[in-house]
């Protein structure tokens, strides 16, 4: 990792962050019926980090970007959990979606990707990310229902929203 | 910073993250006040739980103290029964009005714990730790809470060897319980089996009933207090050519795994003995 992806990488968060905290937190989505739901974009920081990262150094970066993430929703601790679960299944996830024969030197972006495997390890993050940072919000089994419905409608526009955040970031590569 | 990370690799990436993880845990429940909610009273479910199974199995360790608490408490009891006390009155109030005053005790106990034991041999005696120390002296009787034991025979500083009931020479007054009962006779063992004993000498023409009438003792020794049960007629029947039932006693206590017992202090029996000593020399 040498200095200039270091810098790629800290911009990439400084934009993720501005798009999260700025906006995206500012937004009251339309809530279904009680459940009313936030769109992540800010998982998609850990996804877009390199792919030959080792797990421990993911994890480590995780944590603190949770940290700064969980400074700014006054959650101290949840997305920090989440973050990390999420660094941690990381490799799982790409040896699921990763095409044979990839460099293991490069960044996963939508361009290097192509769209539908780029899709499915967004997909499948997610499906990791927010049952998990629910789970961690409600923190009780009492809450099932509410933590199911929640990531679903969260699933939607976090994915909608990552993919066009993506697709702006794919520029940076 | 090149170091550190090749160190940060080298680190199990499990316990990493099992670390992290609970780093990030302890954050959300210190920080967010409903998750800390919820933690403290799960939190405090977990602990409850383990707490009292802990309780539990403490108490179930103190069993042993607490059985030895129990056994002198019961000593204590016994003695304050007033078939151990002897009446100093002349003549007996008819309306039973104790008067502390004019009853002193007769039979005292001391608890014990049986250290050694035996009942397949013809002749059995059974080890208590209780001695000299304790106040125990040869010829005290001893019993169980359901049965008598038998007589110390030999005693040292803290222990003392009771010959048991189970012992072909042993021989216990007892009678048939009851007010229109009360016919006497002793007690023997044949040393064939443990759980029964032989009441003899009780003449054929006096009704027994089989698993019916209770053998208690008859206080008609130092050794034992009047009244204290022993076991129930098993059978009985009248051998050819006898003029007495032969009785199968079967005993209350089971001989073989007696733990705790109680030796009988017969407050008066020196000067009992020495009177009937007496009565002995002019005969």
């Amino acid at each position: 990792m040498n200095s200039s992806s270091t810098l790629r990488i800290s911009l990439k968060f400084i934009i993720i962050w501005i798009l999260q905290i700025i906006v995206l937190k500012q937004v009251q989505f339309l809530p279904l019926g009680p459940y009313s739901y936030e769109a992540f974009v800010y998982p998609l920081f850990i996804l877009l980090l390199p792919f030959g990262m080792h797990v421990n150094r993911l994890m480590l970066i995780a944590f603190f970007s949770g940290l700064l993430i969980d400074a700014s929703y006054n959650t101290l601790g949840v997305h920090t959990a989440s973050a990390v679960v999420l660094a941690f299944a990381r490799p799982y996830i790409l040896a699921l979606v990763l095409p044979r024969g990839i460099d293991e030197a490069f960044t996963p972006s939508l361009g290097r990707l192509k769209f539908l495997p780029f899709l499915r390890y967004v997909l499948y993050a997610f499906l990791v990310y927010l049952p998990f940072y629910y789970t961690m919000v409600f923190f009780s089994h009492v809450f099932i229902v509410e933590i199911i419905v929640k990531s679903l409608l969260s699933f939607i526009v976090s994915v909608f929203f990552t993919l066009i955040l993506a697709g702006i970031l794919n520029g940076l590569d | 910073m090149n170091t550190f990370l090749q160190l940060l690799n080298r680190v199990n990436s499990r316990l990493l993250f099992f670390g992290l993880l609970f780093v990030s845990l302890f954050l959300i429940v210190r920080n967010n006040e409903a998750q800390g909610k919820i933690f403290l009273n799960s939190a405090g479910r977990v602990t409850g739980f383990f707490g009292s199974g802990a309780t539990a199995i403490g108490s179930y360790f103190n069993l042993r103290r607490e059985n030895e608490k129990l056994q002198q408490e019961i000593s204590v009891l016994r003695g304050q029964l007033a078939k151990d006390q002897y009446n100093t009155q002349v003549s007996i109030d008819t309306l039973q009005r104790v008067l502390d005053s004019t009853r002193i005790q007769i039979y005292k106990y001391i608890e014990a714990t049986v250290v050694n034991n035996s009942v397949d041999k013809p002749k059995n005696y059974l080890t208590l730790n209780r001695g000299r120390h304790h106040g125990v002296k040869e010829n005290m009787g001893v019993i169980t809470a359901d049965g008598v034991l038998g007589v110390v025979r030999y005693v040292s500083k803290y222990y003392c060897i009771v010959m048991s009931i189970l012992h072909t020479d042993s021989r216990v007054s007892a009678q048939i319980r009851g007010v229109d009962k009360g016919f006497y006779g002793s007690l023997v063992w044949n040393g064939k089996d443990p759980r029964f004993m032989q009441l003899m000498d009780i003449p054929k023409h006096n009704k027994i009933s089989s698993k019916e009438d209770v053998v208690e003792t008859t206080g008609f020794s130092t050794y034992y207090p009047p009244g204290v049960t022993i076991g129930k007629v098993f059978y009985h029947s009248v051998p050819p050519g006898s003029s007495n039932h032969l009785i199968q006693v079967k005993l209350n206590t089971n001989m073989a795994n007696v733990r705790y017992a109680q030796i009988v202090v017969n407050v008066h029996a020196d000067e009992i003995n020495q009177l009937e000593a007496r009565a002995k020399d002019e005969q």
